[in-house]
């Protein structure tokens, strides 16, 4: 703890090499979280840049009540709904085909859930359900509080969360028939 | 909440955070990432600092105000020739001498003499004399223009054909003509003097013998001749600039209106907030290609004064853009389905965003049952698309006409609500590179309807103007069309669509 205080001071003072030193520490799992809400790899880690950037804006309005890593990770997610926000009347990309893969079953599924390719699954889906079910099942966040962040009704939120959870069910069918679920 | 959809929830929020599972660094960002960062925090750091320069600019503007406001027009004539201002040998000179009242209305001054006479003098029917009187020396520009009024100058045409000899006659030309004259002042003087002094008409009254020539050469000032006397005020004329012959042809209408068409060329500005490159994996190529494509238009402009117009116009204009893609996809056997002709067949749905609008389709991807591949494998797909815009626009514009050496030539720049009014976008798949998927069949080849945009956009531009009668001249016109808005914007991206036509047409003035 003492030892985040130290280092959000030196980051707020503007130091470069401290910043690094934050950006290294926390990399990982705020990468792993871009990786759901982004529909590739390129866009997460856009969302992780502007994420970051933003991190060091706000830094003074840590308060220290609690973990670093959640406050970071609350801004990030906040980072990451803005740019959905702001999409929403907006294209999404600039003049690129980009091919959905196919929804296969991978072998190595069966060997066990794997982050990565549970991952890959949850970036397939459309965006809007990728949103909603990273924001409900993985954030935990309720649906009155998806709606008003993403400006969309309740009964959209729940909408998109269902329909997220089918497609997912298919591409996992062996697996929760594996786990008896 | 069911169990099973708790559970399920529970199932991906463990295996989703397990930071051990998957493959070795796939959770790693490159190390772009970091140098975006970096880049946008010095960026940032560099931006805070600059705000200094800011304080010049109030300095900038007030210098400027102070150099553009000083009087330099030209033209003015603030001293008389001193040729045409010899001592006349007699005040009847002055108000007889229609050479020497030309002399000063040629050298652009205006002489008017506000005098106290003997009211009970007038014998101008034309003339009101009560209280304070009012005359007019002989020899001022009573018919000549002023700042406020416009060429041609009538008053020499006018004066020529004068008696000089009858100086009562010249005068009653110029009073009235005098009075009704804007800009020059008159004012009126209480008398307070002994007005038996002169037995003049008022309007004939020569000039006190206390003026002198010297007075008549400084204009501008106030000559109290005597102390209860009369006073004599010089107005100041500027005579009107002729406009070079080349600028403008001699009409007098302010009105003129243009037509235009030729070739345009367009593409557009793309800002990225990180220039960090595509992952290879996923884009491989990106070329555009912008294609000639036409313009057209009409404006009508207002002859604002002798260099500048102002107006506004309307246009069509349309250009194409090629692009050539080539992405790499994942390839899986597992996905295959045996189409019973020897090949086997892979769906993949195609999903192509762009500036404009969206287009959803499938591609279906062959290969040969007997060509042996791994389970997983990438291929690289070509997909070419053509997007083409059709915009309409209307600027509003000024132009500043000038001559460059034997050329007459305008600059013109202004603003315009531009209006894409359709874009459609054609793309097809059209070969696989990969050595063991040879064959990529198009199942759908996609026609994209873009959405309709409205954005704030400029133009400048340069041109020629070649005469061709008095009232119609011909014009070569290349134009910058820019946007100030982006059709585009996304937090890293906004896209600006530009054009550079090369107008050809003509201008007709109106009479």
């Amino acid at each position: 703890m003492h030892q985040d205080a130290q280092l959000v001071r030196s980051c707020i003072a503007g130091d470069l090499t401290s910043q690094r030193a934050l950006y290294e520490t926390y990399k990982r799992p705020l990468f792993r979280l871009c990786m759901r809400y982004a529909s590739s790899r390129e866009d997460a880690e856009d969302f992780l840049q502007d994420g970051f950037i933003k991190i060091y804006k706000d830094l003074k309005q840590y308060r220290h009540e609690g973990p670093l890593g959640a406050w970071m990770r609350k801004v990030m997610v906040n980072t990451i709904l803005q740019h959905f926000r702001k999409q929403k009347n907006l294209i999404a990309q600039v003049d690129v085909a980009t091919l959905s893969e196919q929804y296969q079953q991978d072998e190595r599924i069966t060997s066990g859930l794997d982050a990565e390719i549970l991952t890959n699954y949850i970036q397939q889906l459309p965006a809007g359900y990728r949103v909603v079910f990273n924001m409900y099942v993985v954030e935990g966040y309720p649906h009155k509080e998806i709606a008003k962040k993403l400006g969309i009704s309740i009964g959209t939120s729940k909408s998109q969360l269902s329909k997220a959870k089918a497609m997912l069910r298919t591409q996992l069918k062996h697996v929760f028939i594996g786990e008896r679920l | 909440m069911s169990q099973r959809q708790d559970d399920m929830n529970k199932l991906f929020r463990e295996h989703l955070n397990d930071a051990s599972s998957g493959s070795a660094g796939w959770d790693h960002p490159s190390d772009a990432v970091w140098d975006g960062i970096e880049a946008r925090l010095k960026a940032r750091k560099r931006r805070r600092g600059g705000w200094y320069w800011l304080l010049g600019i109030p300095l900038l503007v007030f210098s400027g105000y102070h150099l553009l406001s000083s009087d330099q027009t030209p033209g003015i004539n603030l001293q008389p020739d001193p040729v045409q201002l010899a001592a006349p040998s007699s005040p009847a000179d002055i108000t007889g001498k229609s050479a020497d009242r030309g002399a000063f209305e040629e050298s652009g001054i205006a002489l008017s003499k506000i005098d106290t006479v003997d009211q009970s003098a007038s014998a101008d029917p034309g003339e009101t004399n009560q209280g304070p009187d009012k005359t007019t020396v002989a020899g001022a520009r009573a018919d000549g223009p002023t700042i406020s009024e416009k060429r041609p100058d009538k008053a020499p045409e006018a004066e020529a054909g004068q008696d000089p000899s009858s100086p009562a006659r010249a005068a009653q030309k110029q009073l009235p003509e005098a009075s009704g004259r804007a800009g020059v002042e008159q004012t009126e003087h209480a008398s307070t003097t002994d007005r038996t002094s002169s037995t003049t008409p008022a309007r004939t009254e020569p000039l006190s013998e206390s003026t002198t020539t010297s007075d008549l050469r400084q204009p501008l000032l106030m000559i109290p001749l005597e102390s209860n006397q009369s006073r004599m005020y010089f107005s100041r004329e500027i005579p009107a600039m002729e406009p070079p012959e080349a600028l403008r042809s001699q009409s007098t209408s302010h009105w003129t209106l243009s037509a235009y068409a030729g070739p345009s060329w367009g593409s557009r500005h793309m800002t990225v907030a990180n220039n960090r490159p595509r992952l290879a994996k996923v884009l491989l190529r990106q070329q555009e290609e912008p294609v000639l494509q036409a313009s057209l238009g009409t404006s009508i402009a207002y002859q604002a004064s002798r260099r500048w117009d102002i107006g506004i116009g309307m246009e069509y204009a349309a250009f194409l853009l090629r692009s050539d893609y080539q992405h790499q996809v994942r390839y899986s056997r597992s996905g295959e389905v045996d189409n019973g002709q020897g090949a086997f067949e892979s769906n993949y749905r195609v999903e192509i965003n762009t500036s404009y609008g969206r287009v959803e389709t499938d591609i279906v991807v062959e290969r040969e049952s007997d060509a042996a591949i791994p389970e997983h494998t990438f291929i690289n797909l070509d997909f070419l698309m053509e997007q083409s815009f059709r915009y309409v626009r209307i600027p509003v514009f000024a132009r500043y006409h000038f001559q460059a050496g034997k050329l007459r030539m305008f600059g013109s720049g202004g603003l315009a609500l531009q209006h894409l009014s359709s874009s459609t976008l054609d793309f097809k798949a059209i070969q696989s590179m990969s050595d063991k998927v040879r064959r990529v069949k198009q199942l759908h080849s996609g026609t994209l309807r873009g959405t309709n945009r409205t954005t704030l956009g400029f133009q400048v531009g340069l041109g020629v103007e070649i005469p061709g009668s008095e009232q119609l001249s011909f014009i070569i016109n290349p134009t910058l069309n820019g946007s100030l808005d982006p059709v585009y914007s996304r937090e890293l991206i906004k896209i600006f669509p530009y054009t550079i036509d090369l107008r050809l047409g003509v201008t007709y003035r109106f009479r």
